[in-house]
């Protein structure tokens, strides 16, 4: 037998959200990943990118401002690491929204937005080895009354939904470009049963 | 992109050959102000840097477990009953001596060169592999019969989080080393790392100055 084939995905993947409506990696039926593969591969393609090179220079430009900026402190001091965790969620936020989140700006985590992604990464890891205790923490109906514990509220995904409103709203003219979004929506149009309107908010908020 | 830059910045040898191959491709006029993949995928020690980075460092650190099917499997030669959870973890994998060749657990761009790097890109696990994804570019010389009629059916099988990674990563770690100077803060430490579903790393400080443009 051929390695991989006939493997199917283990109840690991039920913890990532969302739940309801599972993105291209969490999706465990064979069938349902091939087909969100399928309509959303146009818009991952190294061509899609090369197009949306550009936005990334806009985002190295950013990120060379700042960098000039530590070279001329007298320290010449710089966390590196940050300055390229924040460059790579602007340009996340560029490529699927056309929208830059903000970090490389600031120069902050905000509202420890990051940080959230990791912590919830955290839980799912860990608790992804053994799925059935999921519904003892997260999917407690008491734990959105914990503090920290409702992901609804997170910067990133408001972000998402304030983008996928807006161009349903005022339609695809919002934007000049083709970013992950506008593709993913235009999969939508051609074929909505196959690749539903929720599918397209689960893969590009799942993208992040 | 952070252990990269933490790996080369460790090794004044590597770094300084780098920067050299660097500023030769940006004096021939092979080499943008803003890098361009085709350009970047014309830089053989930089690429051998980069796979080094992602041998040693992959991001994902977690088993991704798959189901045995039901009649069972045999695995490097062992008999696992269906049903039972397997995962390749890329951290264990990218260690192999046996593929990767003497002191696996160093940073050593060299293997890329010297050694048989088409055998050593077979095992690369860094965006996973088969069908469920990351990876694109070795699947027809890695797969099987029928693996590849698994692929074809997914069109054109491209890459998800694994085109943006290079295209990024290519884009961007060239422009860092030719146009900065940069020193460790603290050369002695390695860098702190820990993994949650990714392996989120902090601790890169580095002095950091402008290089002077080449011409």
């Amino acid at each position: 037998m051929a390695a991989g084939k006939g493997f199917h995905k283990t109840d690991f993947y039920s913890v990532f959200p969302p739940a309801d409506n599972p993105d291209i990696f969490t999706e465990t039926n064979e069938h349902a990943h091939g087909l969100k593969k399928r309509y959303s591969s146009n818009a991952y393609s190294m061509a899609s990118m090369h197009n949306l090179s550009g936005y990334i220079e806009d985002t190295q430009k950013l990120l060379m401002s700042k960098l000039d900026l530590k070279c001329q402190t007298s320290e010449q001091n710089c966390d590196l690491g940050d300055l390229l965790h924040f460059f790579a969620f602007d340009v996340l936020g560029e490529i699927a929204f056309s929208r830059k989140f903000g970090f490389l700006e600031s120069g902050y985590d905000i509202e420890g937005a990051i940080k959230t992604i990791d912590d919830v990464q955290w839980y799912d890891g860990i608790i992804g080895q053994i799925p059935e205790w999921d519904f003892l923490f997260r999917r407690n109906p008491l734990t959105k009354f914990l503090p920290g514990m409702d992901p609804s509220k997170s910067l990133i995904t408001r972000m998402a939904l304030e983008e996928l409103g807006k161009r349903k709203k005022y339609g695809e003219k919002v934007i000049d470009r083709k970013d992950l979004l506008s593709q993913l929506m235009a999969a939508n149009e051609k074929a909505p049963e196959n690749f539903k309107e929720g599918d397209v908010f689960a893969i590009a908020h799942g993208a992040m | 992109m952070q252990s990269f830059c933490h790996h080369v910045l460790r090794e004044p040898a590597i770094h300084a050959r780098l920067k050299e191959e660097l500023d030769h491709a940006t004096s021939s006029g092979n080499l943008s102000s803003f890098p361009q993949w085709n350009e970047t995928q014309a830089l053989p020690y930089f690429q051998a840097c980069l796979k080094e980075a992602m041998r040693l460092r992959p991001a994902v650190g977690l088993n991704i477990t798959r189901l045995v099917p039901p009649q069972g499997a045999e695995i490097g030669g062992r008999r696992f009953p269906g049903g039972t959870r397997v995962a390749v973890n890329a951290w264990v994998l990218h260690r192999n001596e046996e593929v990767f060749g003497a002191e696996p657990k160093a940073f050593k761009p060299e293997r890329w060169l010297d050694g048989d790097a088409k055998n050593m890109e077979r095992y690369m696990f860094q965006f996973g592999g088969g069908s469920h994804l990351c990876k694109s570019v070795n699947l027809n010389n890695r797969c099987s019969m029928e693996r590849e009629e698994l692929c074809a059916d997914i069109i054109g099988v491209t890459g998800i989080g694994k085109n943006l990674a290079l295209l990024e990563m290519n884009k961007t770690l060239p422009l860092l080393f030719r146009d900065y100077e940069m020193e460790l803060l603290m050369p002695q430490e390695d860098l702190k790392y820990r993994s949650t579903f990714f392996v989120v790393q902090h601790g890169l400080e580095v002095r950091i100055s402008k290089r002077n443009k080449v011409v």
